[in-house]
């Protein structure tokens, strides 16, 4: 039986494999493509204007920069295979240590805001799905309304204004390690999370409503009800869970978003995170670092795709893959 | 319009008090087109270990019915009357009071079980939290007594099924889940609305039996409603027929199915398929469309489809009332045969129910 099992679960598992190894392929070449096309030159970012010819053409023979493309995508693809990223032409450390030095900061940033999104919005939609159109709803439909349209960089200017200058407590800018101490730490990211977290508010929120409204009307709700079981008791035991999928979805997805999104909010609060290793990267065409970046992003797409769709699972018994 | 529909004088003596007293129950809905009276001054007792029949075709308010009697009613819905239980009436209870007497004392199983089970959750759990949390049992005590119930209603080998998924049974065992959950709290009042509609005519008789069991078993009073007049012919001491949200016959069930008074009692039972006809015989139906009562109507709402309508029957609305008095002079008595017509038929031509009944008996 067992034997069996685990055959089935090799034949779920490879095939989403085979698709990732294809994915993180095909946006390693485009990334490799896409930067060799771009103008510049690596070796003047590293040697400065002044730099003598001779200088930069030893650069361009140490860092194999003459080799035509296809053959430096070679040898960095078969490096990656291998587990080795190469190394920054700015700085000369390996890929692999500086994302992950930095990867701390952004991690640490994206997960906080997707927690606290979710802490914020769960309860959010769930009431405003029990007292649809309720007062509560209508005036939270205006608030959140007022939270999409406004482009993050407002938002962040806007929260550290109010609570890092006026209200204060919070530092504007900045960042400690969570070595530094849980509070420092927590106090740094907390404005940037909070950014984060309040553009996926709205979203989660009122998608969640939407779902758990459909929820509501069910026959098994009505049971619940018949059979005197409380009300929060039904809103987030029976109604929650089958109303969630939407909302996990639109985690998954934004958990890419959130990267993405962590490159402004980084800039703006000064933040030594992935977000600022990809711009300074980028505007010194240290291609290395940014295959990696980009590698790593894909990577992270892959995995929160596989995670939402074992969530589905988790969710709903009916849409479990059984062994036939 | 004055006055109600059918005045409860009490209980004749020597039958029990009520456990349930449901007078000139109305719910009202607000409709684009105006309001719609989804139930209009409907009235019944049920006793302990009483069956009551409730029959009409859909859209006449009989699930309405069943909701407004559980204090269940859309919020949308406003409902006047009361509905007396256990000295509360749930129509004006306070949400923790009904919360109290729902489950415990009254309770309901619903037409299609399979949407009536929470489908993420194992039917051992489902039975377990409402035994803790209404039942009062610590969660040990809960899931051996979720297994028992199982058991009760015949599910086989409960202690394996009960860590089954809803959509992993078939739409008889789930009804049965579906029974399991209403009567966990040895409710004393048990409405069931459409309980075999959804299932097999096989299962339905399995269905009914169970229901029929545990009702001689706990002395509980039951309200089954259906479409389906041979579900409740032989099931049911008494009877009511409702009609675009009134309740237009209502006697007890031999009775008023040997005798129906009332014409669209009568083309119900006409319109029930008999053995001895020859097959491919065309059914019987009664002509016209069901009709709903928006804004303020006048006279019979049987009328336009009625082939023994006068003027009168336009003008006037009829009360429900011994159809032996002439133009229901006396007001019915709630355990008596009586009907809101005034030219009631003949009686007589239940003979295809009693057929139908027979077989699923």
């Amino acid at each position: 039986m067992s034997g069996r099992r685990g055959g089935t679960v090799l034949r779920l598992v490879l095939p989403q494999l085979a698709r990732t190894a294809a994915v993180l392929l095909l946006v390693g070449f485009g990334a490799a493509f896409l930067l060799d096309l771009a103008p510049g030159d690596p070796a003047f970012a590293l040697l400065g204007e002044q730099a003598t010819a001779e200088q930069i053409a030893a650069t361009h023979r140490a860092l194999h920069l003459d080799d035509p493309f296809l053959t430096r995508y070679w040898t960095w693809m078969s490096g990656v295979v291998r587990g080795d990223f190469g190394t920054s032409y700015l700085t000369g450390e390996p890929v692999m240590a500086s994302v992950a030095a930095r990867l701390e900061v952004t991690g640490e940033l994206v997960l906080l805001a997707l927690a606290g999104a979710l802490a914020v919005s769960v309860p959010i939609g769930v009431l405003t799905a029990h007292r649809a159109d309720g007062r509560a709803d209508r005036a939270w439909s205006l608030v959140s309304s007022g939270l999409i349209a406004t482009p993050p960089f407002v938002l962040a200017l806007f929260l550290a204004y109010v609570l890092a200058l006026k209200v204060g407590g919070l530092p504007a800018t900045g960042w400690a390690a969570w070595a530094d101490g849980p509070g420092a730490n927590l106090r740094h990211a907390a404005l940037p999370a909070a950014t984060l977290a309040l553009a996926l508010v709205p979203t989660y929120s009122r998608m969640l409503r939407a779902d758990m409204i459909a929820t509501l009307q069910e026959d098994h709700i009505l049971a619940a009800r018949s059979r005197g079981l409380p009300v929060r008791r039904i809103l987030f035991r029976h109604a929650l869970r089958p109303s969630s999928f939407s909302l996990v979805t639109l985690t998954g997805i934004s958990i890419g978003q959130l990267i993405s999104g962590a490159v402004v909010v980084e800039v703006l609060f000064a933040l030594p995170g992935l977000g600022q290793l990809v711009v300074t990267s980028v505007t010194a065409k240290d291609v290395p670092v940014v295959q990696g970046v980009v590698m790593f992003l894909a990577v992270v797409y892959c995995a929160a795709g596989a995670v939402t769709d074992v969530l589905y699972g988790c969710l709903d018994p009916r849409v479990r893959v059984r062994p036939t | 319009m004055t006055t109600g529909r059918m005045t409860i004088l009490g209980p004749p003596s020597g039958l029990p008090a009520p456990l349930l007293a449901v007078q000139d129950v109305s719910t009202t809905l607000p409709t684009a087109a105006g309001p719609l009276h989804a139930v209009d001054r409907v009235s019944f007792t049920l006793a302990a270990g009483e069956a009551v029949g409730v029959v009409g075709e859909s859209g006449s308010g009989k699930s309405m019915l069943a909701r407004t009697v559980m204090g269940l009613a859309p919020p949308a819905a406003r409902t006047t009357g009361s509905v007396r239980f256990a000295g509360h009436d749930l129509l004006t209870a306070s949400a923790r009071d009904l919360r109290e007497v729902l489950g415990s004392g009254v309770a309901m199983v619903f037409q299609d079980p399979a949407t009536a089970l929470n489908p993420v959750t194992r039917i051992g759990r489902q039975l377990a939290e409402t035994l803790r949390l209404r039942g009062g049992l610590d969660r040990r005590a809960a899931r051996d007594r979720a297994v028992e119930l199982l058991r009760t209603v015949g599910i086989p080998d409960p202690a394996r099924r009960a860590r089954s998924y809803p959509h992993e049974l078939s739409g008889g065992m789930r009804q049965r889940v579906c029974i399991a959950l209403a009567v966990a709290c040895g409710p004393r009042v048990l409405l069931a609305d459409e309980p075999t509609t959804a299932l097999d005519v096989t299962v339905q008789r399995q269905i009914l039996d169970l229901l029929a069991d545990l009702r001689a078993a706990s002395g509980m009073g039951m309200l089954l409603i259906t479409h389906d007049l041979a579900v409740v012919a032989g099931r049911t001491e008494r009877l009511l027929v409702m009609y675009a949200g009134q309740v237009v016959e209502t006697g007890p069930t031999t009775e008023v199915i040997r005798a129906a008074r009332h014409p669209y009692t009568a083309a119900l039972l006409a319109s029930v398929p008999r053995l001895e006809q020859p097959s491919h015989t065309r059914l019987a139906t009664v002509a016209g469309l069901p009709a709903t009562a928006v804004g303020a109507t006048r006279g019979c709402r049987f009328a336009p489809r009625c082939p023994r309508a006068r003027a009168r029957c336009r003008q006037e609305d009829p009360v429900l009332a011994d159809p032996r008095a002439r133009h229901g002079a006396v007001p019915g008595r709630d355990r008596e045969h009586a009907v809101a017509c005034f030219h009631p038929v003949g009686g007589g031509g239940g003979a295809a129910v009693r057929d139908t009944a027979e077989r699923i008996r």
